[in-house]
């Protein structure tokens, strides 16, 4: 089904971009059963992996999850390409694990080019999206560079690192969106003369080597679980390869050949006007944050299954390319290291978020969508639950239904879009566990019960699946009542309480009966439920406390998230508000109270009032 | 938000006879109201302007008064405002407020003033209190103790234990999302001690309380003893006045009765209460209801009996109560010197035995010496520190303890970095409660409606 249409089409939903948002918001939106077209450069450059080969990770396994539960693909896609699975934090609670795996990049983005080519209603269309068409306060469409015109009701743009992107590697400047790719000029320029704000922002990658030239006897081999679990709820069956990715030391000569090159690092020279993330420093960043460190710890991870090229994680650097080579080199196991590609900083546009609804529609010009880094996030999960979301907010506004807004306590995906439109973002916005308020109730392993309802309204996963998450919701159910009420006897084989009969409930929170119990438990007692069931059982019981005291906080908030802020409401009518307040508000234009009083700059006293006032 | 709108206005110095009055007029009208009330328009903000106040119909003379314009935000109530001084007395301030309403001024609700002031965010939720606390102080000590709330001491304080918190919780955090990074491990013992100190803290505030609460509302002293022993005629002693009635009848006084007294600048609330028949247990006396109720909320008891041999009972009573007490022994106009000495040499420093009549004035001042040097000893009764007044207060630091105390109980269990961090949140919510930084309108409600109109 590879379109290159030269003639006039009119479309329900235009994708532009085919990153990771990009394919999620064309996939949702033609399983939605909407004529879509996604918009790319190249077929061949569709879900590709620009920075590091790995999928989760803290926090951004939750994303994955919630969106597998929903109808996503990148779960599955992951969980049939992979070829290294890890569960993060696993000795602290459930609720911070999160799932990570090594990718095979090649097999990944071959996948989704063919999960692509194999939807229906989906029309790939390549080339560069120029210009938005525009009539009246609505988007009618999008002209490629090449003077075609693309009609659409509804444009959701995915355009990553590529709108303005400006390549640094030490003094040089390369017009970039990602290295040897054309970066997309014009397009926020136009946005920018609609109105739209428009702002600089910093990313970087390492630099990769060649397999060969790296003496891996000198590193760590670092493997993944024994035992993995996928990230997708329809993966049976799961036996995914697991090839080691090596671990390396910096140390204070390395250090020292680019301390004496900082100043020519853009970073420092001001050639970088863009802001980078904190959490993710390029190297020089480390040794000038962390200058009493000695050494920083570099991951060699291999880009596919027997890839010759290799990437340095933790080596992000845009310092010259004599510098970060000859530092490298320096690496226990990397001295005599060959160079494929040098790390780079890439500098982009974005449009920061409070221009958006929630839905992530603007909030100016109907139709029109951003989701991915064109909203300063960073990162593939982040990027792809965006897009997902776009594409389902887009379909139902055509059918007039409302939009799927998750609330903080629902899910990471509504923390993410909330955080995005009621913060500013300074810097590239990543996933963490600990931007979820409700972290207990938010766990990676419970996205099917949590989300199961709005999995069945949005439509995308399958009847059967859904089916599947609600007879687990009730065996679960039926399970904590039997841990409720029911003794374990003291001759049972599991020997839990030798000395006396106990409920089940008492002998988990007294943890006795602990995690590694359950498949006894399960054979034993409950043989016919999914084990997932009666672990979510478990997990409910021993941290009842705890989820019930958030439960409370989250009644509590209820008030203040539920209370609508009117569309077009005049703020220049409530006198009392303080002046930064009233500022914020208009610019922001909140939906909720809720909403209000997450925007920095808002005070308590601006809330109380709107809130006497609204009610 | 209907009804607390506009432009409002009212007297802001105490009603009645003095030297100056005050009126205040605050809102986005207040300048165009004024303009055609006055001779001469203040040429720019804080400039004292004389004037003659005139109506502006008739243009009719009220009044030589001076006119400061206090322009938004810099006002007290963030809004513009303006100030009249005019002569004292009610009848000259009420023909210009009349004027003002005429104008298109409204009246002032209670503590409107100050609520704006809280709205426009001159002043936090404490300020606010402490505003409210100023206007009711009846005695200056308790004034110097709204003081220091309204200079936002108590904020600070709570700023103070809220960045331990969050230190505590970025520590926790760091541990929990960027675990995949080689940042140094994050040792319990860190978070432990932050915890600890904040919850030295609460602890200290929380004490603070008791403090708070005699300076602002007074010591509650009640008067106990037996039908006749005498505890009306000492509470008109004390109040050197015949305030409640006295008769050699016993069971006089059937229910209590409160007086408030001013103290060396202290605020003492003495409660007269009904004895107790034919008993000499006084444990059985806290029996009675009312009685026994005033003894629990009592910050120090007056123990009254005209009999000396009683004293022993009484002190082997007050051993087994943690409330500082005094036991009076009154009557002594008509008690041999013998029996007087005997009583006395009960005497403990923590538990005086004070010989006095009530009738014939002897050693009621001494008593009085006694009750707040006992008092000084057993509450810090020192107004330059930070101390919270408030059972609003009171019940957030509670919160806010019982989260730390959790916190702590799951740093002990070693349970994983997430719950202590739950709990570590939890607790500097409480805190934001107490400065109103996430307060509910009920509460706002609650603490404007406590102000007066004026203010
Ligand atoms: N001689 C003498 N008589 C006193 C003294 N104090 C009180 N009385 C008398 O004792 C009687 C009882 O005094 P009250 O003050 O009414 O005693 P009470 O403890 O309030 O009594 P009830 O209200 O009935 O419980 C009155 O006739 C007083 O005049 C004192 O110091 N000396
Ligand atoms: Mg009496």
């Amino acid at each position: 089904m590879f379109h290159v249409k030269r003639t006039l089409e009119e479309f329900d939903v235009i994708v532009v971009g085919g990153g990771h948002a990009g394919v999620e918001a064309a996939l949702a939106a033609a399983r939605l059963r909407k004529k879509t077209a996604l918009v790319t450069l190249s077929l061949k450059s569709i879900a590709r992996m620009s920075c590091n080969p790995s999928i989760g990770g803290l926090a951004k396994g939750h994303l994955v999850r919630e969106l597998d539960a929903l109808g996503g693909e990148m779960g599955r896609a992951i969980d049939q390409t992979g070829i290294q699975f890890k569960m993060l934090n696993r000795s602290k609670g459930r609720a911070v694990w999160s799932p990570r795996a090594q990718a095979d990049k090649r097999r990944y983005a071959e996948y989704m080019q063919q999960t692509l080519l194999n939807t229906n209603n989906l029309h790939i269309i390549e080339g560069e999206g120029a210009r938005l068409i525009f009539s009246m306060a609505s988007v009618r469409g999008i002209y490629l560079k090449d003077g075609r015109q693309i009609f659409g009701k509804a444009v959701i743009l995915t355009n990553g690192t590529f709108l303005n992107g400006l390549i640094h590697i030490g003094p040089i400047q390369i017009a970039a969106g990602r290295y040897g790719e054309l970066p997309s000029v014009g397009l926020s320029d136009q946005l920018k003369a609609e109105g739209f704000v428009v702002k600089r922002l910093k990313t970087g990658t390492p630099s990769r080597v060649t397999h060969r030239s790296i003496d891996f006897s000198r590193m760590s081999p670092q493997y993944g679980d024994p035992d993995p679990e996928p990230f997708s709820f329809t993966t049976s069956a799961f036996h995914p390869k697991n090839i080691p990715c090596y671990l390396t030391y910096t140390h204070e000569k390395t250090h020292e050949i680019m301390r004496a090159a900082l100043h020519r690092s853009p970073l420092y020279t001001g050639d970088i006007h863009g802001t980078g993330p904190r959490y993710c420093p390029s190297i020089e960043d480390k040794i000038v944050r962390f200058y009493d460190k000695p050494s920083h710890q570099l991951f060699l991870e291999p880009e596919w299954e027997g890839s010759e090229q290799w990437y340095v994680n933790g080596f992000s650097s845009s310092l010259p390319i004599d510098i970060q080579f000859k530092a490298l080199r320096t690496v226990p196991g990397l001295e005599n290291a060959e160079f494929i590609k040098p790390g780079y900083a890439i500098e982009y546009d974005y449009l920061p978020s409070y221009q958006l609804r929630h839905s992530l529609e603007t909030k100016d010009i109907s139709g029109l969508y951003f989701a991915g880094q064109i909203n300063g996030t960073s990162g593939y999960e982040e990027a792809a639950v965006q897009g997902f979301m776009a594409a389902v907010n887009a379909c139902r506004a055509l059918d007039g239904q409302d939009p799927i807004i998750f609330s903080r306590s629902e899910a990471y995906i509504g923390v993410l879009i909330d955080d995005l439109i009621t913060k500013e973002t300074d810097e590239p916005y990543r996933m963490f566990t600990s931007l979820a308020e409700y972290r207990l109730i938010l766990r990676a392993d419970n996205t099917d019960h949590r989300l199961y309802p709005a999995a069945e309204k949005i439509g995308i996963q399958s009847q059967q699946m859904i089916e599947h998450f609600k007879s687990s919701v009730q065996e679960k159910d039926l399970i904590k009542q039997f841990f409720k009420t029911a003794s374990c006897p003291k001759d049972s084989p599991l020997r839990l309480s030798p000395d006396r009969t106990e409920r089940y409930d008492q002998l988990i929170k007294k943890h006795i009966l602990r995690q590694e119990h359950l498949s006894a438990i399960h054979h034993t007692l409950f043989p016919e439920v999914q084990f997932h069931s009666l672990d979510q059982a478990f997990i409910e019981i021993l941290y009842e406390g705890y989820i019930h005291r958030q439960e409370q906080m989250v009644t509590k908030m209820r008030l203040l998230e539920e209370k609508q802020i009117p569309e077009h409401f005049n703020y220049d009518t409530v006198k009392s508000l303080s002046n930064e307040g009233r500022e914020k508000l208009k610019r922001f234009r909140p939906e909720t109270l809720g909403q209000a009083g997450r925007i920095r700059g808002i005070s308590p006293s601006d809330i109380q009032i709107l809130l006497i006032y609204l009610t | 938000m209907a009804g607390y709108e506009g432009t409002i206005a009212a007297l802001s110095t105490p009603e009645g006879i003095g030297g100056i009055a005050v009126v205040r007029v605050s809102g986005p009208d207040a300048m165009n109201i004024i303009k055609p009330c006055v001779s001469r328009i203040p040429p720019e903000p804080l400039r004292a302007t004389f004037t003659s106040f005139i109506h502006p119909k008739d243009k009719h003379f009220i009044d030589d008064v001076v006119v400061t314009y206090f322009k938004s935000p810099r006002s007290y109530t963030g809004e513009d405002l303006v100030e009249i001084s005019c002569h004292g007395g009610r009848i000259i301030s009420g023909l210009i407020l009349e004027v003002l309403y005429a104008c298109g001024a409204r009246p002032a609700l209670p503590g409107e003033f100050s609520r704006r002031a809280f709205i426009n965010g001159k002043m936090d939720l404490t300020q606010a209190e402490a505003v409210a606390d100023m206007i009711h102080a009846e005695t200056e000590k308790s004034l110097k103790a709204a003081r220091v709330l309204l200079q936002g001491r108590l904020s600070q304080e709570l700023e103070e234990i809220r960045h331990l918190l969050l230190d505590a919780a970025s520590l926790l955090e760091i541990g929990l999302d960027f675990s995949d990074q080689d940042i140094e491990t994050i040792e319990p013992e860190d978070i432990r001690d932050r915890v600890e100190r904040g919850l030295i803290h609460i602890n200290d505030l929380m004490t603070s309380y008791q403090t708070g609460r005699i300076l602002h509302n007074g010591a509650r002293i009640p008067i106990v003893g037996k039908p006749n022993a005498g505890k009306s005629s000492l509470l008109n002693a004390i109040l050197k006045e015949e305030r409640v009635i006295t008769s050699d009848i016993p069971g006089t006084t059937r229910d209590y009765i409160e007086e408030r007294i001013n103290h060396s600048g202290y605020l003492l609330r003495l409660y007269d209460t009904a004895g107790l028949r034919d008993t000499r247990d006084f444990i059985e006396l806290a029996g009675l209801e009312k009685t026994k109720k005033l003894m629990k909320d009592a910050d120090l008891m007056l123990m009254i009996t005209e009999f000396p041999d009683e004293v022993p009972y009484i002190a082997g009573f007050l051993e087994t109560q943690e409330i500082p007490a005094i036991i009076v022994l009154n009557k002594i106009d008509r008690l041999p010197e013998e029996d007087i000495r005997r009583a006395r040499s009960y005497t403990k420093t923590d538990l005086p035995v004070m010989a006095v009549s009530a009738q014939k004035d002897i050693h009621i001042t001494a008593l009085m010496d006694r009750i707040l040097d006992l008092l000084k000893d057993h509450y810090i009764l020192n107004t330059e520190t930070v101390m919270i007044s408030h059972l609003r207060h009171q019940n957030h630091l509670k919160v806010a303890q019982k989260a730390l105390l959790s916190a702590r109980h799951a740093l002990d269990e070693g349970m994983s970095p997430e719950f202590v961090a739950m709990d570590i949140r939890e607790a500097m919510s409480a805190l934001d409660d107490i400065t109103g930084k996430t307060t509910s309108p009920d509460v706002l409600n609650h603490i404007f409606n406590r102000f007066c109109i004026g203010k």
